[in-house]
């Protein structure tokens, strides 16, 4: 393995990127809230990439806060705790605070406002304590976290904290506020890891955050965390961006940090896993930063995973006859929510209430004028244009091949764009439509082996039988043969007949 | 030099080479056709026989000896169409309507379970063996192996095989095209 080095004072860059206005101190500079218990709580059972946990509660159970309520059915999943305790009071397909609002199973759970935990006892494995936890990754693809933590060798672990989205600020919150939870998640995590060091990335227009962490750090003499700042460019919080800043390598196409020695792990995560693993907290709460210009009080909220987003709007003080369209995640690659009884998961890291003023379109969208801009902000090194023409010509095969795959939607081609083409949404629709086309070639392949071998098992009963057949008729043709039968059946005969006359006497 | 010596060095030169083109050929000797494995990758596989082949494999041949054209596949509808043409350097044609027509969503079949009398024709038919059961027994169809060629429907004497929408894993959402541009849209509103 190439060995990695990280110089604070000699960063690397990415290929394009976008200075944003940051749009985050009306909802910092005051105290983190905590957020009231709502009256229902929906608790989305999807995991990363549409996988679905399989509920182990059923209608009418009463829970309690931390209890597993669904578990996964495969390794790619993470297990699902009650938020709060309460009656399950129904388990049905409803929409979910994910990509495109997609149906999925939820538990709604009717608390009773006491918040009564579990009797817990974590596990002093850490790994398992990851998977018993429910870690994903809360920076926003939610990737279960005990599956980065295999066998390989890991040189550096890199702790997100660059937030690089606009309006977005809950990472930061957390790390003014939870400094010291931060830091034992690290260390337990650079134990399971057996990393070397731990690298917290911040971004620069941060304040006082690196001067309070490291104070931290070298009263409690730790020798392997340091604190390097970034440069604020958007997307410099993506996890192959922040790479290519802090080491100037690549994550190989269709690879993970993995392979270079690195894990990438969100402070929110870390924060997690130091609460399961000394207070036997598990991921049942995360801050979501409420944002807006449709919000009287942004602010960030310490919330119960599953609280809908109408009951944290009610507590910013949302003005509902200004919000246009509500939104999940930050302004660049958020989703829009179609209502707002929608329960938030463990990726939700910001609300969006946005008013008229700033959703809507100036001007159409115009035909691409090849002009080259997305080409020069494309972080991915991706050529956006060319990808857009192969769409919108259905040449889906040849987007593939210019590596759609390594898109990561980070909305700054669309942001360039002077014709206004919403170039992200192509490359969802063309990444979902390859991935059902797989699907169907899987299937197509399956079916034709199965075709096959039903074909060579009838072609071979069929042999089977004419070979039967072949052998009965040349045995009643020979003369010679047909003799020998018919005295062999002659003799069976006249011993029977014989033996029974013996018996009579 | 005797023009006998350069005559017999050139023949057993010839000679020496029949016999290597001889190995080769025997040596790499290519099993079947070719073009037929091809054309099959592009078919979908379902063994639904709409094309007025028994099976994918045999139209496949059929396309590879020119008897048949390369629109008479359904399931594959027009994008199939495409890739055949591409392949064989063929113009691409409209999906021949006798054949039947491209179905919007893809369909497999279900047993209605309390009307099977378990007579077995279904799975006597079925091309892929997705169909389980036994004489006098209920039969049920493997959901995942069905390609819904509807072979198993006519074949039902109690018509109790019906059509359902394919299950596609969660891990799939398929979302729409993005419209095109708001000129369309303008051209739509006049």
């Amino acid at each position: 393995m190439k060995e990695i080095k990280i110089n604070p004072n000699h960063l690397y860059s990415f290929n394009g990127g976008l200075k944003l206005k940051h749009h985050k101190t009306d909802s910092l500079g005051k105290k983190l809230a905590i957020s009231t218990i709502p009256d229902k709580l929906f608790i989305s059972l999807r995991i990363n990439r549409g996988n679905i946990a399989k509920p182990t509660v059923d209608i009418g159970d009463y829970v309690l806060k931390g209890q597993v309520i669904a578990k996964p059915d495969t390794d790619n999943g993470s297990y699902i705790h009650a938020s709060s305790s309460g009656t399950i009071t129904a388990i049905c397909d409803k929409e979910t605070a994910s990509p495109n609002a997609d149906m999925a199973t939820v538990i709604e759970i009717t608390t009773d406002k006491k918040n009564q935990w579990i009797e817990s006892n974590p596990s002093r494995d850490i790994k398992t304590a990851i998977k018993d936890a429910g870690l994903v990754g809360m920076g926003g693809a939610g990737f279960p976290t005990h599956l980065k933590y295999r066998d390989n060798e890991i040189s550096t672990l890199i702790i997100n904290g660059a937030e690089c989205e606009p309006y977005i600020s809950c990472d930061e919150q957390l790390m003014l506020d939870f400094p010291h939870e931060l830091l034992d998640g690290i260390i337990l995590m650079l134990n399971v890891a057996n990393a070397k060091q731990a690298i917290i990335a911040l971004e620069d227009q941060i304040g006082g955050i690196k001067t309070q962490f490291e104070k931290l750090i070298s009263d409690r003499k730790i020798d392997n965390i340091t604190v390097i700042k970034v440069p604020t460019i958007y997307p410099a919080g993506g996890e192959k961006q922040l790479i290519k800043v802090l080491t100037g390598q690549e994550v190989p196409s269709g690879g993970l940090p993995l392979d270079l020695g690195l894990i990438v792990q969100n402070v929110g995560t870390a924060k997690a896993l130091s609460d399961y693993y000394t207070n036997g907290k598990p991921l049942v709460e995360r801050i979501i930063t409420i944002a807006g210009d449709a919000i009287g009080q942004p602010q960030n909220y310490s919330a119960l995973i599953g609280t809908p987003i109408s009951h944290l709007l009610k507590q910013a003080e949302c003005n509902s006859d200004m919000t246009d369209r509500l939104i999940i995640g930050g302004p660049m690659m958020g989703f829009a929510m179609p209502s707002s009884d929608i329960g938030i998961d463990k990726t939700s890291n910001c609300i969006l209430a946005l008013s008229k003023e700033n959703t809507e379109h100036h001007g159409d969208t115009l035909p691409c004028i090849r002009c080259g801009e997305c080409v020069n902000v494309c972080p991915a090194n991706l050529l956006p244009q060319q990808l857009h023409w192969y769409i919108k010509g259905e040449n889906l095969e040849k987007a593939r091949e210019h590596h759609l795959f390594d898109c990561i939607e980070c909305g700054a081609c669309a942001w360039v764009c002077p014709s206004q083409i919403k170039l992200v949404d192509y490359y969802r629709y063309a990444k979902s439509e390859l991935k059902y086309l797989d699907f169907k070639r899987v299937k197509s392949d399956e079916s034709q082996i199965r075709h096959e071998k039903r074909e060579e098992r009838l072609q071979r009963l069929k042999d089977e039988r004419l070979a039967k057949r072949k052998r009965t008729r040349r045995r009643t043709t020979d003369p010679a043969k047909v003799k020998l039968d018919l005295q062999a059946t002659l003799d069976r005969v006249n011993k029977a007949k014989d033996d029974k006359e013996k018996s009579n006497e | 030099m005797h023009p006998l010596i350069s005559l017999l060095i050139i023949s057993s030169i010839a000679l020496l080479f029949g016999f290597i083109v001889m190995w080769v050929s025997k040596k790499f000797k290519v099993e079947g056709n070719p073009i037929v494995e091809q054309i099959n990758a592009i078919l979908p596989q379902t063994q639904c026989g709409q094309c007025d082949y028994p099976g994918c494999k045999p139209y496949a041949t059929a396309i590879a000896n020119g008897e048949a054209a390369i629109n008479q596949c359904p399931p594959g509808g027009e994008e199939g169409i495409k890739k055949l043409a591409e392949l064989l350097d063929l113009e691409v044609l409209e999906l021949n309507p006798e054949n039947g027509s491209e179905e919007t969503i893809d369909l497999v079949v279900e047993v209605v379970e309390e009307d099977c009398i378990g007579c077995t024709k279904c799975i006597q038919v079925c091309p892929v063996d997705a169909i389980i059961g036994a004489a006098k027994q209920m039969h049920t169809i493997i959901l995942s192996a069905c390609t819904g060629c509807d072979l198993c429907i006519p074949a039902c004497p109690v018509d109790c095989i019906i059509s359902i929408p394919a299950p596609i894993p969660n891990t799939i959402n398929r979302i729409e095209k993005p419209q095109l541009y708001a000129l369309v849209k303008e051209a739509q509103q006049l």
